[in-house]
């Protein structure tokens, strides 16, 4: 067995990249800070002369605040599109509450007798401001400012989702991939960051601003050369922009496998799952990482891309069911083998599009498909016995599992239950080794890298080969588990590289290799 | 030097805070502002320099309408004393004194040197306290600087909420003692605003007892005393009646009542006539004192001068 990587080997390897990240996340914290400060103190000035409008003025921002991060950061994609600018005005929003507020009650705090004694003596208004409420205030306008800075230190790591870049690339690709070393390596210095902002603002907090009034002058340029590191990694361009998923950032079946195997350059963001589709149809994305029966590859008219070097691990769908069940019930395994090569990869992606965008319930689906592949039945007497289908949480599940139950009970003397949305692979398969479910649908790469943790030598060896990797998961489930694969449905749910279809058309690209030699060329 | 021509205060449609108040301050005079609190006095006051704004009437200074002029350059020139001092707590002591010349664009050094100045008059020595910050002073030194910096540009008006009101009552006396003997006073046209009757007689040329919003009396403390206008004024002094009296009163007031006894020893102690009954009646506790006035010399012991001043009451 290889050596075990320690968080240290993984920062050394990946130094270029942290400190392009944390430079990255320096400047979106500072750039939305320094952004909430030119904006919230004068607004807090403002409130507390025109007390009216305190109300008004705190209640928006302490809306803005309790609305939960990763949804605010929803919000900013229909208007701003994906980035960092709807990440910058997210955190600035983020940072308005406690520097509007610190500095209306840092203000409003100063004792009334100072502040009559100054209007007494002939300030004006600007000059009480600037001689007597400000500098009275600033110790609590500063404690606000640094409030602000640290709660965007940590919400910039959320910034990853929408491909803003920042060390929540390395958190979250860390969780996806179950690298704890990855989540390290972007969590403390994440961590580190607001502890060493929060001190450096604190020296700041009591100084004396009558003696340090050059201090006062350079803290704004500080910021924004803190703000500047943002702009430091854009510096590498390429013609194309592709969108991936932490997880697949990191995996040799992903990217590493992108740039070893095809010898792809290209200019990559970070992007959460969930937005990816439609940034890639919204143009602000070229290609992106997907899995290729995801019913949103067809909502947003996405083409996969031909992986003619095979690195993407074959993910064919079969139903795994116990030995014991198959044994009992003699007649289930003809039943449920009906629907082998019965559903491609485009039939499969239309099945998923009906459900999660045209919203159609699986159920529906499922006997809409039976019926035209003249496979449906009506159900039987049902009192033979009971079968307990599971499904993960992902579409393909939920319509399978209702494809089985139809099945049995059409085919079989036997009833069926399902119970979908059991979580991930994990979960799923506890349940089916502790009896609590007797079936459910799988997938062969998940089988082969999840479940059985093949060794990488193995895997490598047959990974091209979907056959060899069916025949190998088959035999090693039958050998731990007394699990038995059934024939394979038909289509390959794996990771691919995808692009819009009118654009692929237009640059004659339907295969990575395609793809790599175009965006290769400049 | 300053005048209020029918001025009105209103605190919402009720409650009337001042009403209808004219009076005048003559220049180098001392007017004190008397009365319980909510009488109207610290109202009438911050109308004068346009902390608060008068529903009606017309306010001179220097004959001028106060309403024309713009209120800060007004204020710069109406030295304001306030009870809690309203020191900057960030300013330095001779930062603090130096507000108002500063903002009047006065030179650093000629800034500096009244700094020095005042500080010294007011006993607190500039090499020990000008880098001192207020909170590190005593309560009657924070007073002190306050009352430095009032009068830092030399404005010829003052004007004093309480100026005492926060002292324990020992450096209450002590400050106005010194308060009383600062020559910078001596040409300063002062309206100074108090609930202490006592301090209101010591300091007062003359007195502008107040309540409700009204004026119940003005003039000076023996009026008050012995002429008062109606039963509020008798009542509101009653309480220190015979103290207030006899601090008010001089020996030469009592002169003609005074009996004439032939002076028997030389030793007695020497008063003036300028000596108030008060300070006399602590002199003779001891023995009796003589008294000059206009070449002529009279022996004054206890009896005798308790009963010049029953003769100057009738």
């Amino acid at each position: 067995m290889e050596p075990k990587e320690t968080l240290f080997d993984f920062v050394q390897q990946q130094s270029g990249k942290l400190l392009e990240q944390t430079l990255t996340h320096t400047g979106l914290t500072f750039i939305s800070v320094l952004l909430a400060v030119a904006i919230g103190v004068p607004a807090g000035i403002l409130i507390t002369r025109r007390k009216k409008l305190s109300g008004l003025v705190l209640g928006f921002a302490g809306v803005m605040q309790t609305i939960p991060s990763i949804a605010l950061l929803g919000f900013m994609i229909p208007l701003l599109g994906i980035g960092p600018k709807p990440a910058i005005v997210a955190l600035f929003l983020y940072a308005l509450l406690p520097i509007i507020r610190n500095t209306f009650t840092g203000i409003s705090g100063v004792d009334p007798s100072i502040t009559e004694a100054a209007t007494g003596m002939g300030l004006s208004k600007r000059q009480l401001l600037y001689k007597v409420q400000l500098p009275l205030a600033l110790p609590v306008i500063m404690a606000g400012i640094r409030t602000a800075t640290v709660i965007n230190v940590g919400v910039a790591t959320l910034a990853a989702y929408i491909a803003a870049g920042g060390l929540g690339e390395f958190i979250f690709g860390g969780i996806a991939l179950n690298n704890t070393n990855m989540m390290l390596a972007g969590a403390i210095p994440a961590a580190l960051l607001a502890i060493l902002f929060d001190w450096l603002l604190s020296l700041l907090q009591h100084i004396n601003v009558r003696k340090a009034r050059k201090t006062v002058y350079i803290l704004p340029v500080i910021f924004l050369a803190l703000s500047s590191f943002y702009l430091v990694p854009d510096t590498y361009n390429s013609k194309m922009l592709a969108g991936f998923t932490p997880e697949f950032m990191g995996r040799k079946d992903g990217y590493l496998g992108l740039k070893s195997v095809y010898g792809l350059r290209i200019r990559t963001l970070v992007i959460s799952d969930m937005i990816m589709y439609k940034a890639a149809w919204e143009k602000k994305l070229d290609v992106i990482s997907g899995s290729s029966t995801d019913g949103r590859v067809k909502a947003f008219d996405l083409v996969v891309l031909e992986d003619d070097k095979h690195i993407f691990p074959p993910y064919y769908a079969a139903p795994i069911v116990k030995n014991e069940t198959l044994q009992k019930y003699p007649e289930l395994e003809p039943a449920l083998n009906l629907l082998s090569g019965t559903i491609n990869d485009s039939i499969m992606t239309d099945l998923n599009y009906r459900v999660d965008y045209l919203k159609q319930n699986p159920e529906k689906v499922a006997k809409d498909f039976l019926v035209a592949h003249q496979l449906w039945k009506p159900a039987g007497t049902g009192t033979k016995g009971s079968i307990r289908i599971g499904s993960k949480i992902f579409g393909d599940g939920y319509i399978l599992a209702n494809m089985y139950k139809m099945l049995i009970e059409g085919y079989t003397d036997l009833s069926a239950v399902t119970k979908t949305g059991l979580g991930g692979t994990k979960i799923v398969f506890d349940a089916l080794t502790n009896d609590q479910i007797d079936m459910y649908p799988e997938y062969t790469g998940t089988g082969l890298l999840v479940i059985l943790q093949t060794p990488q030598q193995v895997t490598d060896s047959i990974i091209s080969d979907s056959k060899k990797v069916y025949d190998y998961v088959s035999a090693g489930f039958q050998k731990q588990y007394g699990i038995k694969w059934l024939k394979p449905i038909g289509f390959n749910n794996t990771y691919a590289l995808m692009m819009r279809r009118t654009a692929a058309a237009e640059l004659h690209i339907s295969s990575i290799s395609a793809f790599t030699h175009y965006v290769n060329q400049q | 030097m300053i005048k209020l021509d029918h001025v009105s205060k209103n605190f919402g449609p009720e409650k009337k805070a001042v009403n209808d108040i004219s009076f005048e301050v003559h220049p180098g005079e001392t007017l004190v502002l008397l009365g319980t609190s909510g009488c109207g006095k610290t109202t009438t006051l911050r109308m004068i320099n346009r902390l608060l704004e008068a529903d009606s009437g017309h306010i001179f200074v220097n004959g001028k309408e106060i309403k024309t002029l713009a209120p800060e350059l007004l204020r710069r020139n109406i030295g304001y004393v306030l009870q809690n001092t309203g020191l900057f707590p960030h300013y330095t002591v001779s930062e603090n004194i130096g507000i108002v010349p500063a903002l009047l664009n006065w030179d650093k050094t000629r800034i500096r040197e009244r700094t020095i100045t005042l500080m010294d008059k007011l006993r607190l020595p500039a090499a020990g306290y000008s880098n001192v910050y207020p909170h590190q002073l005593s309560g009657g030194q924070q007073q002190r600087v306050g009352l430095a910096r009032a009068l830092a540009a030399d404005a010829p008006v003052l004007l004093m909420d309480e100026p005492f009101g926060a002292l324990d009552p020992l450096t209450r006396i002590s400050v106005r003692r010194e308060f009383k003997a600062l020559d910078e006073l001596n040409n300063k046209t002062i309206i100074l605003v108090t609930h202490d009757v006592e301090e209101a007689f010591e300091l007062g040329n003359r007195i502008c007892l107040m309540n409700e919003g009204r004026i119940q009396q003005l003039g000076a403390p023996l009026e008050l005393l012995f002429h008062p206008a109606n039963d509020f004024v008798r009542s509101f002094l009653d309480p220190q009646r015979l103290q207030l009296e006899l601090k008010a009163l001089k020996i030469k007031d009592l002169w003609t009542w005074i009996p004439d006894k032939p002076a028997t020893t030389d030793n007695a102690r020497l008063l003036t006539a300028e000596n108030s009954c008060w300070e006399a009646l602590d002199a003779i506790t001891s023995q009796p004192v003589t008294v000059m006035h206009n070449q002529a010399k009279k022996i004054i012991d206890g009896n005798g001068l308790m009963e010049a001043v029953a003769a100057y009451k009738q």
